[in-house]
């Protein structure tokens, strides 16, 4: 497997994602410039110039037209995706930590922190096909009393529910229409660092501080499988193509600087998503990863770290032609 | 007795992955009986044709030499 390191990033990464074609991979990091690159060579597109804070999320549509953004700077922004003009600033009054398009794009969602006198909320928008009609949030979502903070917010099945991860570890599933508590789980005990859904919508995986990563069923909040580890889990993507799970984290920052690259902790682990072993170890980064994502095809995987640098690794032919005995 | 052992403990993780793994398609296959009737209107939205293995996209990775 021989990586494409993407070196254009001066601070940590935070997230990384793919378009619907996967030709393209936005990526956000500490460093307030929002970044495209060509996936297949690692090629820097172009950047999105406007903010002012670290960037926390980033979001592309189907059409790959439109990109949002968001950041510590209070601000999350609507850009022009493939000429990086600035579309629209919704501005906040606190960190915007999470946003994603609803599928079929019409609508989108933003979640900001709690602050002095701010609970942390699910802000939904309608995406306008012109710009100069952007309008603010028509809608929100506000923690109840007594819960903990958003930390990400994704669309549910085809756009009726969100699914939303809590600093506590929890896992809510809110209906989208009327904002009304669905469901909810308590399973992690720490922040719920990332949530990528199944293709089919109908599972999804959750990546936390608390080591863990839990595969849970969607319908009923029932955990379908379990990947423990040693380390804080900040990303866990399911693979499109194959029976598989990938993990990446490491540890606290304040942790980085007196553990040995050696030590074993920055990898990106292969677990075997039905039988919950590992299977394999892919090094690179020298800190924390904190943000992954499979190519939609399922032929690649895009890391990105707490050292900078986005790694794009193309997997072996060998990958695609190993099986388990008991997998037929 | 090593081996015997070895031999043991190697059935009984064959055994837990014929289980899980059974387990797993049976669960999929609920789910894809339960969520048969959006099948269309998924792959509208979503811009795929397929949920998984085969799943084409416009410009597919090519393994580099």
């Amino acid at each position: 497997m021989r990586p494409i390191l993407l070196n254009g990033h001066t601070r940590s990464l935070t997230k990384i994602k793919y378009n619907r074609e996967g030709d393209l991979l936005f990526s956000v990091s500490k460093d307030h410039t929002p970044t495209v690159w060509y996936s297949h060579n690692g090629e820097r597109l172009g950047t999105y110039e406007g903010h002012n804070g670290t960037c926390w999320d980033i979001d592309v549509n189907g059409s790959t037209t439109r990109v949002l953004t968001g950041s510590g700077d209070n601000t999350c922004r609507l850009w022009e995706a493939l000429t990086g003009k600035e579309l629209h600033v919704f501005e906040t009054r606190s960190a915007v930590r999470s946003v994603a398009f609803a599928f079929g794009d019409e609508e989108a969602i933003f979640v900001t922190d709690a602050t002095m006198g701010n609970k942390s909320t699910i802000h939904f928008i309608k995406i306008a096909e012109n710009p100069q009609e952007q309008q603010g949030p028509y809608k929100t979502i506000i923690v109840n009393d007594g819960e903990s903070k958003f930390s990400i917010a994704r669309w549910g099945y085809l756009n009726k529910t969100i699914v939303a991860g809590h600093d506590d570890g929890t896992i809510s599933i809110y209906d989208a229409e009327t904002g009304k508590l669905l469901r909810k789980a308590k399973d992690h005990t720490s922040t719920i660092q990332d949530l990528q859904f199944s293709t089919d919508l109908s599972y999804f995986i959750t990546a936390s501080k608390d080591t863990n990563s839990f595969i849970y069923d969607y319908d009923t909040l029932k955990i379908l499988k379990r990947y423990p580890t040693e380390r804080p889990v900040n990303s866990a993507a399911i693979s499109p193509l194959k029976e598989h799970i990938i993990l990446g984290g490491g540890q606290d920052a304040m942790s980085v600087t007196t553990t040995s690259v050696t030590a074993g902790k920055f990898e990106v682990r292969f677990f075997h998503k039905i039988f919950q072993e590992e299977i394999g170890r892919v090094k690179g980064h020298f800190g924390p990863i904190n943000t992954l994502a499979f190519h939609p095809s399922g032929k690649s995987f895009a890391s990105g770290g707490e050292d900078g640098y986005i790694r794009i690794h193309h997997l072996d032919p060998d990958y695609f032609t190993f099986k388990y005995d008991e997998e037929e | 007795e090593d081996s015997l052992l070895k031999t043991k403990v190697s059935r009984e993780i064959v055994e837990r992955r014929k289980k899980l793994y059974k387990e797993w398609k049976e669960y999929r296959a609920q789910c894809q009986e339960k969520y048969k009737k959006d099948k269309a209107l998924r792959y509208e939205l979503s811009g795929y044709e397929s949920d998984g293995e085969g799943r084409k996209v416009e410009k597919d990775v090519e393994y580099v030499e």
